[in-house]
Formats: structure tokens, C-alpha cells, sequence
């Protein structure tokens, strides 16, 4: 926070990291928005276990705004931290979670049967099937706010069920770029670069279709992005790379759902020259640790 | 098979199925204590120990309980997901689940 602002840096692991800058009522806004979308005030929640880094904006508002607003205390927990003594003393917490944690928890279902009611939130990755398997696990104790936003617009919209269309934000309003269909998005929220003026629309590189009744559908992005456990790879770089390292193969990266980071993706290597594929698995080896692929395998 | 036998096999099949998470890397028994995170910090950060979590379970059949365990000692190396793996099937096999 520099007196005025906060600030959140993107990884920069497809290009230069950005910087995107939020005024404290924004924040304060966003975390009173969430709080009714969970129906966590007036004792809905005792507290909150957040998974969520928080650096992130998504973790910043789990971690730190949002039990502010509520008056609740929060614990951050590590997705490979045993859970018991975060949940110790709580029996209604507000969970902040992405699909790691999701694993996580689900390995812990015994513990979360014993509490009255848990408020699941999911975001910053698309949600797993995973999800729907722990809400069933739990039987009506869990409710499930999924979140869809951006480090730069902030909460878009959110779903209360894995099949559900997209609702948006009561202080946003959405439309589809002519022409490509990429998602605008208006409203009080948009961040800013420093030292530039402020905005109130940002166009994304999401592919939406926008319903009648104002609900919304996510098709995808409007290139070969993945969002990996929150952090953005570019897949048309990752092919470039390994064409620079292995001239001769042609490799072809495939998106895949991924249960502990929500996308991942294979590497497929054309033709079945064992040595070419093991060229290829070695380039992936000298790639940056999050652009190296789930597998190498021949086309 | 004596037991000396089953526990070499038990820590044969989970070097073998770290190494695959690890990118197809061949690791040395004799680096079976040596922590994971630094033979391969880049891949065997926390997401790489919950794949190494789902992928132990598969290959032994059993279910691992994070409400007590500390991922970060449990999963740290190959020695100690052996060490936790042959407690889990001594527990199966006592509760006649096998």
C-alpha cells in the first residue's frame, strides 16, 4: 500500500508482471459485496480459513478484508498443513479456497462433517469436478459461493452451483466486445495502472456469452491463455520454447483439467520417434518450473 | 515375501512413482531420506506433494488423512511416504479392509 492504494503485481510469467492498482474504498467495497454474496454478516460465519496467498487480490480480500468487515478472525492456511487446528473452536467458517485446497480439504471431510455449516468460496481457477464431489461428500452442510473476477476488473460475478450461469456483480455491468466477444466489463471497481487515471471499463480476454435474464456463460478465452493454479501461461509461448530447443520435433501443447491446479496441459509430440519425444522431454525439463507441462507423451 | 522384502518393495513402488512426478527423473536409493523438495524444489512444491499424495494413493489403495498430518514431514522424502504408507496398510490389514 503506498498511502492511497493497494497494490497487486501479477506473476509476469507471460511477459512483464503488471502492476494494478486499488483505492482502499475499493477494496472496502468488494469485501462488503462478498460478505452479502456469502450471507456471512450478522453471525453467518464465525470465521474464516483462507487458503488464498495474499499477495493475490482474491487472497487479500479473503485474508484480510473481508473477515474486517465481518469482525471475524481469520486463519491462512497451507494447503499441505494438517487441518484440525484450523478449524479448531469454529463450527460455521467461511472457507476461501481454489482447487488445491479443494484436494486438500477433500481429504479432510470427517473433520468438516463436524461443523454446522461451512461456506465454501471458490476462485482464481476454473472450478474442478472435484468440487462437486466434496459438496456431495458433505451433504447439505456446504454452500458454495464461486467467484469469477480478475486481478484487474475485481469480483465480475459469481454462481452458487457448478452448473449454473454466471451472475454479476450488483455493481457491474457486462457486454461482449463486437467483433471477438471478449467480455467488458464496467463498474466502480476497475483497477488502475500506476500513474495513470482511473477507469471504469476493462475489456478481458474472456469469451462470454451474455443470457437474456443478465446472466452470463464463460466459453473460454479469446486466445491460448491457462490460468495454472492462478498464474498465467501462454501456450503459444511454451511451443515457441520448445521449438527453440528442439528444432526438429513439432510439439503441440493440450489444455487439460487439472484437480489440484484447475487447468494444466500435455505435450503432444507428433509422429512416435521415441528419441524426439525424449528431445522434447528434456527441453520441457529446462523450461521455468510453470510452463513445464502434466506430461510429454507422442501424438 | 518376508517382511524385509515387502517393505523394500513398498519403497521400490514409491521411488518409482515419485520419480514419475518428478519428470521421469531417476532416483538413487540411496537419496531415499534426502528431502524431495530439494532434489526437485521446483516440481515438489506444495502442489507437487498433493499430486504425490493422489498419485501414493492410487497406486496403494489407500486413503491418506490430512486432518493430523503435516504434509510437509509426511510426503517430505521417499523414505518418509514409505514410513506412512506401510503404517496406512498395517492399518487396512488390521481392520480387515484389505
Amino acid at each position: 500500500m503506498d498511502g492511497r492504494s493497494w497494490a497487486f503485481a501479477t506473476s509476469g510469467s507471460t511477459g512483464q508482471p503488471v502492476v494494478w492498482h486499488r483505492t482502499p474504498g475499493q477494496i472496502a467495497a468488494e469485501a462488503g459485496l462478498l460478505a452479502d454474496l456469502c450471507q456471512a454478516r450478522d453471525d453467518g460465519v464465525d470465521g474464516v480459513v483462507s487458503f488464498a496467498p495474499l499477495h493475490h487480490l482474491y487472497g487479500h480480500l479473503m485474508g484480510i478484508a473481508v473477515p474486517t468487515t465481518l469482525g471475524v478472525p481469520c486463519r491462512l492456511v497451507s494447503v499441505t498443513a494438517p487441518l484440525r487446528w484450523a478449524f479448531a473452536g469454529l463450527r460455521r467458517p467461511l472457507v476461501a479456497a481454489m482447487p488445491a485446497a479443494i484436494a486438500s480439504l477433500q481429504h479432510s471431510v470427517g473433520l468438516l462433517r463436524g461443523l454446522d455449516e461451512i461456506v465454501l468460496v471458490h476462485g482464481s481457477a476454473v472450478l474442478t469436478p472435484a468440487t462437486a464431489t466434496l459438496l456431495g461428500d458433505l451433504a447439505g452442510r456446504a454452500r458454495l459461493v464461486d467467484l469469477f473476477g480478475s486481478t484487474e476488473t475485481g469480483l465480475v460475478g459469481y454462481r452458487r452451483s457448478p452448473d449454473a450461469a454466471w451472475t454479476p456483480a450488483p455493481d457491474v455491468t457486462l457486454a461482449e466486445e463486437p467483433g471477438t466477444g471478449r467480455l467488458i466489463v464496467r463498474g466502480p471497481r476497475i483497477a488502475t495502472r500506476p500513474g495513470s487515471p482511473a477507469r471504469t471499463s476493462a475489456v478481458l480476454e474472456d469469451l462470454v456469452s451474455v443470457n437474456p435474464d443478465g446472466t452470463f456463460c464463460w466459453s473460454g478465452r479469446s486466445n491460448r491463455l491457462l490460468k495454472i493454479n492462478g498464474r498465467r501461461v501462454h501456450l503459444d509461448q511454451v511451443e515457441a520454447a520448445l521449438h527453440s530447443r528442439v528444432p526438429g520435433a513439432t510439439a503441440r501443447c493440450q489444455p487439460a483439467v487439472d484437480p489440484r491446479r484447475g487447468e494444466w496441459f500435455d505435450v503432444h509430440v507428433a509422429g512416435a520417434d521415441p528419441a524426439e519425444v525424449a528431445d522434447v522431454e528434456r527441453a520441457c525439463r529446462s523450461l521455468p518450473a510453470w510452463q513445464r507441462p502434466r506430461t510429454v507423451r507422442a501424438a | 515375501m518376508t517382511d524385509t522384502q515387502s517393505s523394500t518393495a513398498v519403497t521400490d513402488r514409491v521411488r518409482e512413482r515419485v520419480a514419475d512426478l518428478l519428470g521421469g527423473r531417476r532416483l538413487d536409493p540411496a537419496d531415499d531420506a534426502v528431502a524431495l523438495a530439494d532434489l526437485d524444489p521446483d516440481r515438489y512444491d506444495s502442489l507437487g506433494v498433493l499430486d504425490c499424495v493422489a498419485a501414493v494413493e492410487d497406486e496403494f489403495d489407500i486413503s491418506i488423512d490430512l486432518v493430523d498430518d503435516d504434509l510437509r514431514v509426511t510426503f517430505r522424502s521417499v523414505s518418509a511416504i514409505s514410513d506412512l504408507v506401510r503404517r496406512r496398510l498395517a492399518d487396512v490389514h488390521a481392520l480387515g479392509w484389505a
